[in-house]
Parts: structure tokens; sequence; C-alpha cells
């Protein structure tokens, strides 16, 4: 073999040898891109179901503690406005026959909002501002705390399953508010920046130490929730200078 | 002109340079029936620039040399500079990520910078054969398809789509074959032209072959927009 053909035979050779390793290449990007869309479709379905069972469970929550709620105003309210009629009943005087109407006009105006609470669609027909209204209320009624809210209305628009989240996780904070801050004053504020819609609950309790790992799952739970609907949960406290928990969710 | 050099310009051109006036034109003609929303695609604007920039200068180069004089100058500055920077921005509008954009935009002006200085020092000439201006404009712009490859396969913008089907991925992968093969070729042709010239018009052949498929690439990415319209058919998504 000449000269020549030798290096003709090495060009060629070397042409081969480049055309293949740069398309292995190219081969290899796709293949690498395949995988990756497969990782990410097999990481959204997971995230799906971990959506939907969220949902499903702060559902079930949310009918627990409802029927909790009605089992409370039967038997605190409603069976004691009973009680009384029914021995308002007993006299034969005129006006205990007027006290018993009265009583029975109470007891008929408290079954209806209780049945207002057992309507599936209420998620849907109460807007947050007014569900966080009502809690804050019922929370100063009682007696724990005094309570203010100030929102500019920027939650007025959310999905369902977003309501339904965030409605368990503002009525989860509080709960654990009043169960172990034991505060003064309980302050709800609602503000919208460009990129986010933000409610931020803060408390004038005792707070406690962040850095100290807690054995309950319920601060990570409500985080996990919140990143279920594209959110972000942020809790800042200090040992005797109340806690400050922040709800965020994309503008 | 004397009439010789004008014979000779035509015997001169070829298929070749046909094709590629022949595309220029497609190319322009395609762009000119585009909607203003595509006419604005920075990608589709880019690819017209080169296919114009790539058929101005190959018939440059004949017409000078037609005319007795050597053109090396004409592919040092036109292909190596003028398209150089146009591939560079070309794959520039191809990332996402502000900060490759950026890179892409330092690689141009160091590149330029590099070139300026060794042109102005005489280290290399304007009318040399240009192997250290393409050896530099080579490496960077595979640089930049290495930008692309790496968004492709990290980014989650890339996640919902099928490179298979994007002119991004078509364009930077006939970019970084054009390049890295023409580079290996014009760099032997020195020693080739020298010492084996009939090797030399073989592999001469590659390149050209190189331009013409990436020049017919561009050209088909301009056209793609057209044909979905016409036809609802996606050869390529822009």
């Amino acid at each position: 073999m000449s000269e020549q053909e030798n290096h003709f035979l090495l060009i060629l050779f070397g042409g081969i040898v480049f055309a293949f390793l740069m398309s292995l290449f190219v081969v290899i990007m796709i293949v690498l891109h395949r995988q990756r869309q497969i990782q990410n479709r097999h990481k959204i379905e997971h995230l799906q179901s971990e959506h939907e069972k969220t949902l499903l469970n702060v559902e079930n929550e949310i009918q627990q503690e409802t029927l909790s709620q009605i089992g409370r105003e039967l038997h605190d309210n409603i069976g004691q406005l009973l009680s009384l009629a029914k021995l308002s009943l007993n006299s034969s005087k005129p006006e205990k026959q007027a006290e018993v109407k009265e009583y029975i006009n109470d007891i008929i105006r408290e079954v209806r909002t209780l049945s207002k609470t057992l309507n599936s669609d209420w998620v849907e027909a109460v807007t947050l501002d007014e569900f966080i209204s009502q809690q804050l209320v019922k929370i100063q009624s009682t007696g724990y705390c005094e309570t203010s809210l100030q929102s500019d209305g920027t939650f007025h628009d959310l999905k369902k399953d977003q309501k339904l989240v965030m409605i368990r996780v503002i009525q989860e904070s509080l709960n654990n508010a009043i169960k172990h801050a034991l505060p003064d004053h309980i302050t709800i504020k609602i503000t919208k920046t460009d990129r986010s819609r933000k409610i931020e609950i803060v408390d004038d309790g005792r707070g406690f130490d962040t850095s100290i790992k807690s054995t309950g799952r319920g601060m990570d739970n409500l985080a996990k929730r919140m990143q279920t609907i594209g959110g972000k949960f942020e809790i800042s406290s200090q040992p005797g200078a109340g806690t400050v928990i922040r709800l965020e969710l994309p503008a | 002109m004397k009439q010789g050099h004008l014979e000779l310009f035509y015997d001169k051109l070829d298929y070749y340079h046909f094709s590629l006036v022949g595309l220029a034109f497609a190319g322009l003609f395609g762009y000119a029936f585009l909607s203003s929303e595509h006419r604005r695609n920075q990608s589709l604007k880019l690819s017209l620039g080169i296919l114009i920039v790539v058929g101005f200068y190959e018939l440059l180069a004949v017409f000078v040399s037609s005319q007795k004089i050597v053109n090396l100058w004409v592919f040092n500055i036109f292909n190596s500079h003028v398209a150089a920077v146009l591939f560079f921005l070309l794959l520039r509008s191809f990332l996402k990520r502000e900060s490759h954009k950026k890179t892409v935009h330092i690689l141009i002006v160091l590149f330029l910078l590099i070139s300026m200085v060794l042109h102005l020092t005489g280290i290399i000439h304007y009318n040399d054969s240009g192997e250290y201006i393409l050896f530099l404009n080579t490496v960077l712009i595979l640089g930049c398809c290495g930008l692309f490859f790496i968004e492709l396969i990290t980014l989650d913008d890339f996640l919902n789509i099928d490179p298979l089907k994007e002119f991004s991925f078509w364009a930077s992968t006939a970019v970084m074959f054009y390049f890295s093969s023409s580079f290996m070729i014009y760099i032997s042709y020195r020693y080739l032209y020298t010492y084996h010239l009939d090797i030399y018009y073989m592999v001469w052949l590659i390149p050209r072959s190189m331009t013409l498929l990436c020049n017919l690439l561009l050209c088909l990415g301009i056209y793609s927009p057209l044909i979905k319209d016409k036809y609802q058919l996606e050869i390529v998504h822009v």
C-alpha cells in the first residue's frame, strides 16, 4: 500500500470515527433528555397523587371538625334551649308560654345556622377573608384572646382545592397558637406583592426556639400541604417574642 | 471588468454557489411571507442573516479569485468573523438562562478582541489561510453548543418539548457538526494542498457539503412556520 493510500485511509477512518463520536454525543443527549422527561413525569404523577391524598385528608379533617362543632353546638346551645323550653312548657303562666315561643325561635335560628355549616359547598360559598373573620370572632367570643384582621382581599379568587388547604392550615395554625402560645393578641395580615400573596398569622404568645426539632409532625404536615398547592409555609419564633407564620401563594 | 475575467467568474461557479445563492433567495422569499410575529423571532432573523452572508461571501470569493487576486481575505473576514458572530448569536437565541446568554456575549467580545490583537500585532495576516482564527471561533462556538446541550438536559423549560422536533436542537447539532468537521479539514488544507493534492480535492467536499446541509436546515427553519400555517404540519418547531 502506498504512502498516499495510507494517508487517505487514515483520514477516512479518522473521519468515520469522528462522525460516529459526534453522532453518539447527540444520541446520548437525546437519551438523557428522554430519561429526564420520564423522571419528571413520575415526579408529577407522585405529586398529583400526594395532592389528591392531601385534599382528601383535608376534607376529612374539616368534616371531623364540623361534626365536633355540631356536637358541641347541639349539647351546649340547642340542648340547653330545648331544656329551657321544656321547663317553661310545664308552667301554665302566659309569660312562660311567650318565653317558650322565644326559645323555639332561637332554636330554629340556631338549627338554620348549623345546617349551613353542614352544607358540603360551604367552602365554595365562603371567601377566605370571611372564614378567617368567623374564626377570629369565634376565638375572641370564647375569651381566649383579642384578635384582629387586616386584609386587602387578595385571596378572593382562590380555587376550591387551594381554599380547602388554606382553610385547614389557618385553622391548624390558630389552634396551635391558642393551645401552645397562650397569646393576648392574634393578628392576621393578608397582603399582596408583585410575585406572591401572603397571609401572616402573628401572635404575641410565649414563642419557641425554632432551632429545636419538634417531636410532632404538625409543622411539617402544614408545610407539605402548602407545597401541594404550590405555596410556601414559613415559621419564625423566639422564646418570649411571639410567633409569626407566613403562608405564601404565587400571585 | 475584463471579458476574460468575467468568463472565468462564470466558469468557476458550480452547483455549490448556485445552491447557496438559491438558499439565500429562498430564505429571503420565505421570510417575506412570515407573519409579523415570526419575523420578530430572533432565530429566524439570524438564520436569514447567515444564509445571505454565506451566499454573498461565496460569490465574492469566486469573483475576487476570477480577478486573479488571492481571495483568502474574503473567507477570513466573512466566514471566520461575520458568519461566526452570526452563528454565536444564533446559538445565543436558543439559550434560556440569562447567565449563559451573557457568557455567549463575553465569548463574542473575547473572540473579536483576540482576533484584533492577533491581526494588529502581525501574528496573523488577513490574507493567510486563517487556521488560528478558525481554531478560536470553532472552540468558542462548540462551547456555545455545549451550553445549549447542558440547558437541554438540565432546564425544566425543555422538559415539555421533543428535541427531535425543535429547530434549536437541529440547528445546534448542525452547527456543531459543521464547525467541528470543517475545522479539522480547514487546518489540514495547507498540508494536503502541498503534499496530497488529490486527497485535498476529496476532503474539500466535506465542508462544502456541511455548509449546504447547515444552510438547508436554516432555510427549512424559516419555512417551517409557513408550512405549519398552510398545511397544519409542523416539521420543526421554531
